[in-house]
């Protein structure tokens, strides 16, 4: 599901007319979060069950504490909160560039292929 | 007014003298009309002008009105496959908004591009960034057009640029212009050149910048509206007319001083001498004249006497010797003669008689017996009357042999010589004339002595004269060549002494051109610069600069813009203290006047970005401004971030958004987004009902969509709450930066206490069971995704927002 929501976020990037007019910036940054927030899901359903249904910001804490690697801690609640921002209205703010949204896509592609339960 | 009439009412009036009137008239009709009236070939037009006063100079508004309908763009800069942007005609304020790199500057550069065939981003670059305008994904079929509405014409008019996929720079393009349904023509043959560079419709952030850096350019951005070229011809012309003729006057000293001196002074004949005497300090043109055209005595007078000496010719002496000889045989022939024998006798009688009348009577001294008496004296008296008309042959024949030993002395003395010799050698005609003043007393002897020596002189004199004109040939032939050359440096000079008085006129001329073009630019700047500075008051709003006078100053490379500002109170400070956005404000302020003169024919002005390095409180002047000159133009704005449409919404001042964005690969697209509200929950009605989706992403996408718009709403009532307030705009931004969650955010919307949250879910059921679902599905959906209706999620959302907003 995780690489179903990526994949679709980069289809409505790459592909003039894949979605309404306009939308896609905002549509790719909430598809892009939520492969993060649900790989970070996955993980707590092996690994700690029940801290899925906790504040993603709590999830975040604990993941500075249980993950193998500290660094991947930092990486992903780095881009969590980027995506966050383009997620919500801010003043002044407009939607993402493309270029943004594929860099951020990126990096998720990375964190959720380092947070996958299978490859620790 | 014309600038003419207006030129001459201005000279007339402070009393300039009329030759200088007429040639500042002359020149503003051209350099030929000067020269002929400075040649007193014609006098300009003049027209009875009386000088009068306050009446402001009346310039011709534009017959055309030009509105931009739309720009359509593919593979330049930013955009690749064709986009295009479209504008309603007709006045009203449009905001493009989109991210830097979106592509919104591609449309801006694509019109200056398509109307000016350059970009003012590529002016003065290295060549490096020319090359860029090229797309980078769709680098082949580069084109740019724009279409305009022209009033009292049918359907659009528009203007093409494009270029060949080998063109390597932007100027290397190919244009056409055409009004619907006339034939295809070029950008030139609509007549908008001259009003794209006085009015020019198209500023950009980098154009606003140049105020601070560049003073000059500035000036003559701004001068150039003013319509007083002419005026700077007509100075220009009057200059360059003084200078023609100081060249004259500069000429003739260089080649003086370099070429006519040094040859005179190479030159030891006279006349050269009084040449350099008569071209001193001051020219005495009339002499130097006199000397070279030979009205002067030529080279030296000692030769011309050497040259003029001559002798009776030598049958002149053949006949004194002639007669010398005759006279001789004659007198020879009496010898023995009875005449001769009379003369004698009578020669002694006298002598007798003589001694007679002395002595008295008494023995003859002769005989020493006869006695010499009166009986005498008697007697011999009478034999001397008879001897004497015995002796008159012999007489007559002495007479002859005297004249012609008189003649034969005069002939030896035939010439006499000047002193100086002029370097001739005369010592050989001075011994021939002594040789033959040696002339025997005897006639015989006189006559061969004549023969003799007469023709010596002749050939010693002929020496003379002969070599006397050779020296003076050869001093006239080094003279010829010399005197022409001071003869042609002569007209050069005339000419330049001639016009030594017109070079002070056209000096006065000039003068007075300039102080008329600073006059006529300040009273047509007058209403501009009055523009600038109220459209200044609007825009600064806190700013503590107040703007006093914008002045047009200096000329030439001097010339520049005087922004007298004060800040508090204080007057004299300088351009450097005021900010960066302040300075923007400030370009505005100067160029809004300049793009909307009534005789510019365009009713269109395009800004780009001018949000940047301004305050939010500066933006609500900036916005007000916009509103009010849109009001009776077309105003499209282009800015990188919400500010501009966030002021123009909070203000309630009436806009049109269009948002551009681009995808990967260049494609860029735009769509109308006036109310950002309003836009999220019809880009999430449209994802709801999309049905060419992958599964699972609308569920997943919408109740973000949704949020999106609550929270645009919230933040819209917030600012518009506390503004209205009076509280600042600081202020309301970190109270809105610090309500970072849904229900925060709500809560400082509806309570202004963004720690209110646990009023807002009570609230919301109060106001309807179904807005507080909706309240509670879009902020969970927005991470987990939406289980149930999408579409009725987002109508009710939308309904909440609504409420939330009081619309």
């Amino acid at each position: 599901m995780i690489s179903v929501l990526l994949g679709q976020a980069e289809e409505l990037m790459s592909r003039p007319g894949s979605g309404p007019d306009g939308v896609w910036p905002r549509a790719a940054a909430f598809l892009a979060r939520q492969a993060l927030e649900d790989a970070l899901d996955l993980l707590w359903q092996q690994d700690l069950p029940g801290l899925e249904f906790a504040s993603t910001r709590t999830q975040l804490l604990c993941l500075s504490f249980l993950a193998p690697d500290p660094s991947i801690a930092d990486d992903v609640r780095s881009a969590w909160t980027t995506l966050s921002r383009a997620c919500h209205h801010h003043q002044y703010e407009l939607a993402p560039t493309a270029a943004e949204l594929a860099t951020w896509i990126d990096q998720v592609n990375h964190l959720v292929s380092e947070l996958r339960p299978s490859s620790r | 007014m014309s600038v003419r009439d207006e030129v001459l009412g201005f000279l007339v009036e402070r009393g300039t003298p009329t030759e200088v009137v007429d040639l500042v008239l002359a020149a503003l009709s051209g350099k030929e009309s000067l020269e002929e009236t400075l040649a007193g070939e014609s006098t300009p037009r003049r027209l009875e002008v009386v000088p009068d006063e306050g009446e402001e100079p009346s310039e011709e508004p534009s017959e055309q009105s030009v509105y931009l309908t739309g720009i359509e763009v593919s593979g330049f800069r930013g955009i690749g496959p064709p986009a295009k942007i479209e504008f309603a005609p007709g006045p009203g304020l449009t905001v493009v908004v989109g991210r830097n790199g979106s592509g919104k500057s591609s449309f801006s550069d694509g019109l200056e591009t398509a109307l000016t065939g350059d970009s003012y981003r590529w002016i003065g670059k290295a060549a490096e960034w020319k090359n860029g305008w090229r797309n980078l994904h769709q680098p082949q079929n580069a084109r740019v057009a724009a279409t305009f509405a022209v009033g009292g014409l049918k359907g659009p008019t528009t203007v093409e640029r494009t270029w060949s996929d080998d063109a390597k720079t932007v100027n290397d393009s190919t244009e056409w212009a055409q009004h619907h349904g006339q034939k295809r023509t070029t950008l030139a043959d609509l007549g908008w050149a001259a009003a794209l560079t006085a009015h020019r419709p198209l500023l950009s952030y980098a154009e606003l910048g140049i105020i601070a850096s560049n003073p000059s350019s500035l000036f003559d951005a701004l001068a150039g509206v003013l319509g007083l070229e002419e005026m700077n011809a007509a100075a220009e012309a009057l200059r360059q007319a003084r200078l023609d003729r100081e060249a004259l006057d500069k000429e003739a000293e260089k080649r003086l001083k370099d070429v006519i001196l040094p040859q005179l002074k190479g030159s030891d004949d006279p006349r050269a001498i009084a040449c350099v005497a008569a071209l001193g300090r001051v020219w005495n043109l009339a002499q130097v004249e006199r000397i070279v055209s030979a009205e002067v005595a030529p080279a030296s007078p000692g030769l011309r006497t050497l040259i003029g000496l001559a002798i009776p010719p030598f049958t002149e002496v053949a006949d004194t010797v002639a007669a010398l000889r005759g006279s001789s045989e004659l007198v020879r022939g009496m010898a023995g003669s009875d005449s001769s024998r009379a003369r004698r006798l009578a020669d002694l009688l006298e002598k007798a008689v003589a001694h007679h009348q002395h002595e008295g009577d008494g023995r003859c001294p002769v005989c020493g017996t006869g006695t010499l008496d009166a009986a005498w004296r008697e007697q011999a008296m009478e034999q001397l009357n008879g001897l004497k008309d015995d002796a008159k042959t012999f007489d007559e024949v002495s007479a002859l042999q005297s004249a012609a030993l008189k003649a034969a002395r005069s002939l030896s003395t035939p010439l006499s010589l000047p002193t100086e010799d002029e370097g001739i050698g005369l010592e050989a005609l001075r011994e021939a004339m002594a040789a033959l003043r040696a002339l025997p007393e005897e006639a015989d002897e006189a006559a061969t002595h004549l023969e003799a020596t007469y023709p010596l002189l002749e050939q010693a004199l002929g020496a003379v004269v002969s070599a006397a004109q050779e020296r003076f040939s050869a001093l006239e032939d080094a003279w010829r060549p010399l005197a022409l050359s001071v003869a042609s440096w002569l007209e050069v000079a005339r000419k330049a002494q001639l016009a030594n008085p017109t070079v002070i006129q056209l000096k006065a001329a000039e003068a007075q051109a300039k102080e008329a073009g600073a006059e006529l630019r300040s009273r047509r700047f007058a209403p501009i610069s009055q523009q600038a500075i109220e459209l200044w008051k609007l825009l600064r709003l806190q700013s503590n600069v107040d703007l006093r006078s914008v002045e047009l100053t200096g000329a030439g490379a001097r010339r520049r813009v005087d922004l007298e500002v004060s800040v508090d109170g204080t007057d004299g400070a300088a351009l450097g203290i005021v900010s960066q956005g302040e300075v923007n404000c400030l370009a505005l302020s100067l160029f809004f006047p300049r793009a909307t003169l009534p005789q510019s024919p365009f009713r269109f002005l395009l800004i780009d970005d001018p949000v940047q390095a301004m305050d939010p409180a500066r933006v609500d002047g900036l916005a007000r401004v916009f509103s009010k000159m849109a009001a009776d133009r077309q105003l499209i704005v282009m800015t990188h971030d919400d500010r501009l449409p966030e002021s123009l919404r909070r203000l309630g001042l009436p806009h049109i958004v269009k948002e551009v964005t681009r995808q990967p690969g260049s494609v860029v697209a735009v769509r109308e987004t006036t109310d950002p509200v309003m836009q999220y929950f019809r880009d999430a009605w449209a994802v709801a009902k999309d049905e060419n989706l992958m599964d699972g992403v609308a569920s997943r996408v919408v109740p973000g969509l949704c949020r999106l718009g609550l929270e645009a709403a919230c933040t819209e009532r917030v600012r518009r709450d506390q503004i209205s307030d009076g509280k600042s705009h600081a202020e309301v931004e970190s109270s809105l930066d610090a309500a970072s969650k849904l229900t925060e955010l709500t809560a400082l919307a509806l309570f202004g206490d963004a720690s209110a949250g646990g009023k807002v879910l009570p609230t919301l059921n109060g106001w309807g069971r179904s807005l507080g679902d909706a309240f509670r599905d879009v902020n969970e959906g927005a991470h987990k995704g939406f289980g149930g209706s999408l579409t009725g999620l987002v109508n009710e959302a939308q309904s909440l927002a609504e409420r939330i907003r009081l619309r």
